[in-house]
Formats: structure tokens, C-alpha cells, sequence
């Protein structure tokens, strides 16, 4: 009995060490290797899809379980989560910009409950119990965290445009306002209209777009504001603001994380992305959607368009109609 | 020692349940292995036997998870209701060592359970002139085998003090849990306060069935293997046996 409990304890302890070492190892090699694919788009295609956009500039956080790999100038440092919860941001600090993403083992999660939610539960659920579970691919992973770097380049450079912007949406509860009229019939077949007037603008292969069919976007997204107004009993300016601002924020950042996968030559991630355009969401998500599509008009109307960005207050809706209405 | 664990396996393996489930396992592996079924995947058509051989351990693990609950749900109640353990005791048995035997006894009957519902895939992998596929699908079963293990060892454990029902109850919830870990761990990530914590808590001490799998496809598929998530679940189902040393009914 003796040679058992010995045998026993020793099991117990080598199990231990295991399980010690193996959780030491720090940032999972997988998550490394991304980050530095991320970052060989930095030799002109990052630049080429935002001039300034960089992502080895900032101190890139990954977390995994509860510590954060930073990765800064070639070093890896481990701390505490600056957040208590996972999120993919941009976050200002003291001593600079930080990138926050999760490991890619968490994304993959994420991700999952994403699509468990949009697709179909049967699937979900399949997968769940299938041995390959499906993941998030590479450029997935690459591409969010090109979104987290504009966000990153936007604290940086932006800071005037966004206040302004900002400013102008005084009511804290507009977001939760709009999104319930947003099951309005009339709203919904103005925001399709909308959807689906950019996506034959911004995607269509019949050359420079016509410039009475950009107005006519520019129309029915003030009828849309107009309409959404009118509905919600919220100022005009307001709700126009709002859209701009998340265009700006998020569909900036959108535009970036999609041409992200081109530039990896994901084919494939960016025919979805390019699809996206033409369905209406819920919430903030048909902003990041209709930012990132603006972008992609502007690059047909003016190739040269993001250098008026930095400057002033004009928003992307704003730009459209200067350059194109 | 040694006789108790013997015993307890061939009673666990003499169930008609065991031959039930076996017998359907057997059946559904015969389905898919042959490649005869209408099975899609995210709208792709599962052909040829490569493909088959990771569905058919998936809807394996499924059926022997499953099993590994059922054989070890009534064990060591029954021993209690039959006053066995009484008979076992004056035989200068220590009452741990008899729950430790039991409990090893239910993990091996499920581990044979397992292999069992596995036979046929190694037969079709001869039959198909695969043979190169057998050894890293026994591995793959081997490691899959780990997630059976544990929630035998965790239902045997939980039917010492609790009735059969709560027993079986809790070894579905470890299972659900245990599969969908990296989904729920991600959600109570995202979330704060007392749940967030107790959901965090759970979790630590359920292992990640899915990142085990994980491990034992990547074997199949010739991937990188992380031993961390092998390593943990082992650990886990180590502390869980150890639990045996102190829990113990008092009406004996």
C-alpha cells in the first residue's frame, strides 16, 4: 500500500509540474506568428490601405486566460488585463495607445458564438461536438486587428474630428432610440434602399460610379436621417452626427480590416465583407457596414481621398458629397 | 485492491445497457464509416473514407461520453443499496480504498466501452487498405479517452453522496460544460460581478473536452499537439480520483 500512495503522489506531482510548465510558456506560438504576419503588411500595404496605418507602432496586448502578452519593439512583457473583460480596442494609456485583441484560441470562441448566433443553431451546435471545430482563419485574425490599428492610428490623429462629432449627440440614449425604430417597416425599406444603392455604387464593375446615382444615395440617406428624426423625436443633427461618427470611427476601421484580407489575398473574406454592403443590420452595424462601403466609393471617385481625412471636421458622408454629389 | 477494480469492470461490462448502447454506436460507426450516408458539413458532402474517419470519432465521442455516464452512474449506489459495502469493509478494507476501486473500476469499463465502439473503425481502416491511419487514430482514441475517463471518475464521485438522478444530471452538465468550454469561458470573460466569477470558477474545475478533442484531431491531422490542455484535464481527473481518499457514505 505504501508503493501505491508513493506511485499516487508522485503521478500527482509530475502531473503538476506539467501542468506548471506548460501554462508558463507565455504567448501561445500561434498568436506570435500572426502578429508578425500582421505585421509584414507593414512593407507598403498597410500604408497603401490608410497612409500611417501601422501596427507594430503601437504595443499590441493579446490576452489569454488572465494575463496579456504585450508585444512592443520586439519585446514580449506579461501583465494583468488592463480591462476586466476581453475586447478587441483600441486603448489610450499613459504612455501611449495600446491594441487589445484576445489570443487566437479565444477569438476562435468568440467567433463561434457569433456565428452561433447568426447562423444556424443546428451547426453550431454540431460543431461544438465535432472533433475540428471550425476556427476564425489567419487573415480573420490579421484583418481584426488592422481594424483595432486604425482605431489605434484614430486616437492619434482624429482626436479634433471626433470631439466635434461628439459633441454634436448631447442625449446618451439616441442608440437605444434609434435601434427600436429600426423594426419600423418604412425605416427598414429606407435603410435597404440605402444598402443596396451603395453596394451598386461602391461594388459594381461598370466603372466610375454616376455621379446622379451617388446623389441619389446622398438623397436617400438625408430622407433616411430625415425619417429616422421624425420617428424617434430625436434632433436631426443629432442623428446625423451620430451616423457620421460611427461611419467614422467604425467604418473606417471596417474598410481597413477588409481590405486587410485583400491584401493577404483572401479572396474569399473580402467577396464577404463586399457582400455585407447589401444587407441591412441592426445598431451601430449598419454604420460600420455604410462607413466601409463610403470608402470604397470614395476610392473610385478619388483615389486620393484619404489625405483630406486628418484635417478639419468633414465627415465621410460629408467628403461623399464633396467629391462626388 | 486489484480484485475490487477487476470486479467492479466485468459487472460494469456485463450490463445489458452497455451492449444496448454499443450495439447502436457500432451501427451508426457501420453508417458513416462506409460512406454510404447523405452527410454534409457546413453544406460539403462528407465522401471517401479520409473524411469519414474524424466524423465518425466525433459522433464516437458523443455516444461513448454518454456511455461512460450511464456505466458509472449506478456502481457505487448499488453497492450501498445491497449492503455489499458492509460485507467488503470487515474485510479490513479501508473505505477509501473501496471508493477508489470502484471508481477506477467504472473509468476502465468506460475506457472499454470505448475501445469497443472503436473496433469497427480500426477494422474498416484495415478493410480500406489504410493501414497508415491506424496508429494515429488510435492515439487520437487514446486521447479522446481522457474526457471519458473524467466524467466517469466525476459521475462515480458525485453518486457517492448524491442519488443516481443527481449523479447522471451532473455528468450531462459536466459534459455540455466540458464541450462547449471555450464558448463559455469566452462568454464569462466578457462579462463582470459575482456570476462572471462563480462561471469562472466552474469552469477552472471542469476540464476543456473540446481542446482535447482539439488535440486528438490535430494527431489525426499531423497538426501541432498542445500538450496543455491534455495535461490539465488529466490533472483534473487526478484531483477528482483523489476525492475518493475522503468522501464516503455514512450509512453503511
Amino acid at each position: 500500500m505504501k508503493a501505491f500512495k508513493l506511485i499516487y503522489l508522485l503521478t500527482g506531482i509530475l502531473l503538476a509540474a506539467g501542468v506548471l510548465l506548460t501554462s508558463m510558456r507565455g504567448l501561445p506560438g500561434e498568436d506570435l506568428e500572426l502578429y508578425e504576419k500582421a505585421c509584414m503588411l507593414e512593407d507598403g500595404r498597410l500604408d497603401r490601405i490608410w497612409p500611417g496605418l501601422y501596427i507594430s507602432r503601437y504595443p499590441v496586448a493579446i490576452r489569454k486566460g488572465n494575463a496579456e502578452y504585450v508585444i512592443f519593439n520586439g519585446d514580449i512583457k506579461k501583465r494583468k488585463p488592463v480591462l476586466p473583460v476581453i475586447a478587441c480596442t483600441a486603448y489610450p494609456s499613459e504612455d501611449g495607445v495600446y491594441i487589445l485583441v484576445p489570443s487566437k484560441s479565444v477569438m476562435d470562441s468568440v467567433g463561434q458564438i457569433a456565428e452561433g448566433f447568426s447562423g444556424s443553431f443546428d451547426d453550431f451546435l454540431i460543431d461544438q461536438f465535432s472533433i475540428d471545430a471550425q476556427k476564425m482563419s489567419d487573415s480573420q485574425y490579421i484583418s481584426v486587428l488592422c481594424h483595432e490599428a486604425m482605431h489605434a492610428l484614430q486616437l492619434s490623429c482624429w482626436e479634433r474630428k471626433i470631439i466635434v462629432l461628439a459633441e454634436d449627440i448631447a442625449d446618451a440614449g439616441i442608440e437605444a432610440r434609434i435601434a427600436e425604430t429600426e423594426s419600423d417597416p418604412e425605416i427598414r425599406a429606407m435603410y435597404e434602399k440605402q444598402a443596396d444603392l451603395l453596394y451598386r455604387l461602391a461594388v459594381s464593375d461598370d466603372g466610375v460610379p454616376v455621379a446622379e446615382t451617388v446623389r441619389e444615395y446622398i438623397r436617400t440617406r438625408k430622407d433616411t436621417q430625415a425619417l429616422l428624426s421624425a420617428k424617434t423625436g430625436i434632433d436631426i443633427d443629432a442623428v446625423r452626427s451620430y451616423a457620421d461618427l460611427y461611419e467614422l470611427l467604425e467604418g473606417t476601421a471596417r474598410y481597413a480590416e477588409a481590405k486587410a484580407a485583400l491584401a493577404l489575398s483572401d479572396e474569399e473574406l473580402y467577396g464577404q465583407y463586399l457582400h455585407s454592403l447589401k444587407e441591412t443590420s441592426h445598431g451601430k452595424e449598419n454604420y460600420y457596414r455604410s462607413g466601409m462601403g463610403i470608402c470604397m466609393l470614395l476610392d473610385r471617385l478619388d483615389p486620393e481621398w484619404k489625405q483630406y481625412m486628418p484635417a478639419g471636421s468633414l465627415s465621410l458622408a460629408g467628403l461623399l458629397e464633396n467629391t462626388g454629389g | 485492491m486489484l480484485a475490487l477494480i477487476h470486479n467492479t469492470f466485468r459487472e460494469r461490462i456485463r450490463g445489458k445497457t452497455f451492449y444496448v448502447v454499443a450495439f447502436i454506436g457500432m451501427a451508426v460507426m457501420l453508417l458513416i464509416a462506409t460512406g454510404d450516408s447523405n452527410l454534409t458539413i457546413n453544406g460539403k458532402k462528407i465522401t471517401g473514407f479520409e473524411q469519414m474517419v474524424p466524423v465518425a470519432l466525433s459522433i464516437t465521442g458523443f455516444v461513448s461520453s454518454l456511455l461512460a455516464v450511464m456505466v458509472s452512474l449506478r456502481t457505487i449506489p448499488d453497492e450501498f443499496e445491497r449492503k455489499a459495502t458492509h460485507l467488503v469493509l470487515i474485510r479490513d478494507i479501508k473505505p477509501w480504498q473501496y471508493m477508489f476501486s470502484l471508481t477506477v473500476g467504472n473509468m476502465l469499463a468506460s475506457l472499454f466501452c470505448m475501445l469497443s465502439l472503436y473496433v469497427s473503425l480500426f477494422v474498416f481502416c484495415a478493410a480500406y487498405g489504410k493501414l497508415g491511419l491506424i496508429l494515429p487514430t488510435f492515439l487520437c482514441i487514446m486521447v479522446m479517452s481522457i474526457n471519458s475517463m473524467f466524467l466517469s471518475a466525476a459521475v462515480s464521485v458525485v453518486s457517492i453522496k448524491a442519488p443516481v438522478y443527481v449523479a447522471g444530471f451532473a455528468g450531462i452538465l459536466i459534459y455540455a460544460a466540458g464541450i462547449l468550454h471555450g464558448v463559455l469561458d469566452a462568454l464569462a470573460n466578457t462579462t463582470q460581478g459575482a456570476s462572471a466569477i462563480l462561471a469562472r470558477t466552474m469552469l477552472f474545475l471542469i476540464p476543456d473536452f473540446s481542446a482535447v478533442q482539439q488535440q486528438a484531431s490535430n494527431i489525426l491531422t499531423g497538426a501541432f499537439v498542445d500538450p496543455e490542455p491534455i495535461l490539465g484535464s488529466l490533472m483534473l481527473l487526478y484531483l477528482v480520483l483523489s476525492l475518493t481518499f475522503v468522501l464516503f457514505r455514512r450509512e453503511v
